[in-house]
């Protein structure tokens, strides 16, 4: 099949081009550990999920030198703490499920923007390095009052 | 080239395969496609990169 | 293909009904879609507040199941069935239109029922219907006769193409026939997946015959069929760009084989790629996530091919009327002529559009954009004006084509108008979307302050733009109708359906091109590798089934 010069020239560079934006995500992905959320499976029944650890005490759980661990429960229409403080260049490793329907649950401002599925377990983390109140806000539709959906973090 | 192929219009299979076996003209008559084309990468890579940027800044 | 029955009609009196049909129906689930979305955009903006009987979330469910599927499969659907016959002798043959004509019925039978479900709020669901939300089961029933409906058509467009070869043993296929069954083929494969979804999981958890849903697997049933809707979206805009442009700038095809090429690229690499719609989910290893997004990219590759392919068409057709430097040629298109400049406003918008695609299929990337507005921005560069201009644009020579009459100078010049209008609204509105997104602002959320958050605060002015914009919008359906009514009323004549030759000096295509067995097994061994090992993990280790919830 014939194929002008200039176009192979032109597929040469946008496949590169491709290549390369592969070659940053992956290197970030599977070498630095800026993944996206989920990592590994772990299903816990949505029916029963608040009788059992950890999420029959949602909150917030130190666990290091500055290092938290935040269970948040996710449901209609709003998260379980709806309130968690930390002090600035805290460690938050978050550990989300939802009661009922599919949920959101973005950071405004920072990369934490992940699913709540009901009978999985999202884990992310994220270091807290400027003070503020930060909004938490459920960005995946839920119901009726799903623009109501939010929680704060304050981080001092 | 276009030219001369409106003085022969009538001229059949013969010129027309000539025309397209001489293919350094027509190859070299793609150049603004070319460089309409590299515009397109070019502002393809900006966004990207930008917005590659915005998320290291939120990391 | 010359010598047609009737002399002004492009096709046969009867197809030009049955595609008539669909293209009415196509417009007029527009202007529904359009008011719902009118008002979302008044409500979002603050500029409005809906009475208590209706819902912001119904009237989104309203807009998006009446633009995405109906208004573009309708229009899909006739626009491949006029070009089929057109290019296969310019008749159907009958077995051809009683499936086009059966197809049509079960699609509206299906339309209607899901309309009524929510307009009786029994499926305030959005048209992604994400479980374990519940809809009325005759609202899931109402899309699969949607779905089914469609393959019906594709059944016909299928049959039609093969007994043309069969009686054209040894040619090429025509272009525009061999581009409908490509995307129909691509089409059938992919709706499997929400037909397994609706039918295997959803219907009879809805009725009450099962208690419960596997909400990941139905997730990725949906997504399977999600991304490459898109692309049944996109690909009949190509079909325009590679096979009609030409023919209306006076041109001729770049070339037949690299377009082939393009349309089986999609229809391999468009279905495989489901999990960059489900980044941000848990359930999912990185490594299956990245494997889908490099699929992704694979699937840029026949865009990038189609760029170059545009160019080169205009700049060839140019320099033929005697354009000189770099990009003389530029200035050669029929920028007054509306069948141009509609559907080359929509390739310009293509630009940005698959740019902002990359990113969001970007993987960890993702998360900035992740359901923030800046998606819906991104779709309504790309369906709602990449797609929908090319649509009008057809629509502008193929209702005359149909009912032999004139595009006329003056509606040609309300077209090129109305084309503006919409590309001043989606400005507005796109472009506070994409930028309000980059903010945060989420997508699908009625008016909310937010508790006064000060971020919040930040979006309003782009919210009100985004009410600013689709006012725009809506304007511009208003006077597409308009055109349309003016197009019905037009004088009787001729008008062309235009169908762009191939070079004299073109090449065949391969003759890998047309084993149908062949890239059908390439398909699936792609769906195989890119799904097999995550879907099975989801069937036998399921997440703990979810009840139904009725939360509207």
């Amino acid at each position: 099949m014939h194929m002008h010069r200039l176009e192979k020239w032109w597929l040469v560079f946008g496949i590169s081009m491709l290549a390369i934006f592969l070659l940053v995500l992956g290197t970030a992905t599977f070498a630095m550990g800026v993944t996206p959320p989920g990592e590994h499976r772990h299903t816990v029944n949505p029916e029963t999920v608040t009788q059992n650890e950890p999420f029959d005490k949602p909150g917030l759980r130190q666990v290091g030198d500055n290092e938290y661990e935040a269970v948040i429960l996710a449901f209609v229409f709003g998260y379980s703490p709806d309130r968690i403080e930390l002090p600035v260049g805290a460690k938050v490793n978050f550990v989300l499920t939802s009661t009922d329907v599919v949920h959101g649950f973005h950071i405004i401002g920072t990369n934490v923007n992940m699913m709540a599925v009901p009978g999985e377990v999202n884990h992310t983390s994220y270091t807290f390095k400027e003070p503020g109140e930060y909004l938490v806000l459920c960005n995946e539709y839920c119901g009726a009052a799903h623009e109501q959906m939010q929680m704060r973090i304050i981080v001092k | 080239m276009a030219k001369s192929t409106n003085l022969v219009p009538h001229k059949k299979d013969v010129p027309a395969k000539a025309a397209s076996r001489t293919s350094g003209e027509t190859e070299s008559s793609l150049k603004g496609t070319f460089a309409a084309v590299l515009l397109l990468g070019g502002f393809i890579i900006l966004t990207w990169a930008g917005v590659f940027l915005l998320f290291l800044a939120r990391q | 293909m010359l010598t047609n029955g009737t002399p002004e009609l492009q096709i046969d009196r009867k197809d030009s009904r049955l595609v008539l049909a669909h293209i009415l129906f196509a417009f007029g689930a527009l202007f529904l879609g359009g008011i719902a979305g009118l008002l979302q955009g008044l409500v979002r903006g603050g500029v409005v507040k809906l009475p208590a009987e209706i819902g912001y979330y119904q009237l989104l469910t309203a807009h998006g199941v009446l633009m995405a599927l109906i208004f573009t499969t309708y229009f899909i659907i006739g626009f491949l069935i006029s070009g089929v016959s057109k290019t296969t002798g310019g008749k159907l043959l009958p077995i051809s239109r009683h499936l086009g004509w059966l197809g049509y019925g079960l699609m509206s039978t299906g339309t209607v029922v899901g309309t009524i479900c929510i307009l009786l709020n029994q499926a305030t669901v959005l048209y992604t219907f994400y479980a374990p939300m519940k809809a009325s089961p005759y609202f899931y029933i109402a899309l699969a006769l949607v779905v089914v409906g469609s393959w019906m058509s594709g059944f016909g467009m299928f049959y039609q193409f093969g007994y043309w070869k069969k009686l054209h043993k040894g040619k090429v296929t025509p272009l525009f026939a061999f581009m409908a069954v490509t995307t129909m083929l691509m089409w059938i494969v992919a709706t499997l997946g929400v037909a397994a979804e609706v039918l295997l999981q959803l219907i009879p958890w809805s009725f009450g015959w099962v208690d419960t849903v596997n909400v990941m697997l139905s997730r990725t049933l949906f997504w399977f069929f999600g991304h490459p809707l898109v692309y049944f979206w996109l690909l009949p805009a190509y079909m325009c760009w590679y096979v009609v442009i030409p023919k209306i700038i006076g041109g001729k095809l770049f070339s037949d084989a690299l377009a082939r090429l393009a349309f089986i690229l999609f229809l391999l690499f468009s279905i495989p790629v489901g999990f960059h719609h489900q980044l941000m989910e848990p359930g999912i290893s990185p490594f299956w996530k990245f494997l889908q997004v490099i699929l992704t990219f694979m699937v840029i590759v026949p865009s990038l091919m189609t760029a170059f392919s545009l160019f080169a068409t205009f700049e060839q057709a140019g320099r033929a009327l005697g354009a000189k430097g770099l990009f003389g040629w530029f200035r050669k298109m029929p920028w007054s002529d509306v069948r141009f400049f509609a559907p080359f406003a929509g390739m310009l918008t293509f630009i940005p559009a698959g740019a902002g695609g990359i990113i969001n299929a970007s993987n960890q990337m993702n998360a900035v954009v992740h359901n923030t507005l800046f998606i819906t921005g991104h779709f309504h560069l790309t369906v709602a004006t990449t797609v929908a201009l090319t649509f009008f644009g057809v629509t502008y020579w193929l209702i005359p084509a149909l009912t032999g009459r004139k595009l006329t100078a003056r509606i040609n010049k309300l077209g090129m108008i109305q084309t503006v209008v919409w590309l001043v609204g989606m400005f507005f509105m796109s472009g506070a979307m994409h930028t309000v997104g980059l903010l945060g602002s989420p997508r699908r959320t009625a008016y909310t302050t937010y508790e006064n958050h000060p971020d919040a605060f930040l979006w309003m002015p782009y919210h009100v733009a985004m009410a600013i914009g689709g006012t725009i919008l809506f304007i511009g359906i208003l006077l597409l109708i308009v055109n349309i009514v003016l197009l019905f009323r037009a004088p009787r004549g001729q008008e062309e359906f235009p169908i762009a030759e191939a070079n004299a000096s073109a090449e065949a295509a391969p003759r890998l091109f047309e084993r149908w067995g062949v890239l059908i097994s390439l398909v699936v061994v792609l769906v195989l590798i890119a799904y097999m090992v995550p879907v099975l993990d989801m069937i036998n280790n399921p997440v703990p089934g979810s009840k139904g919830f009725v939360t509207w």
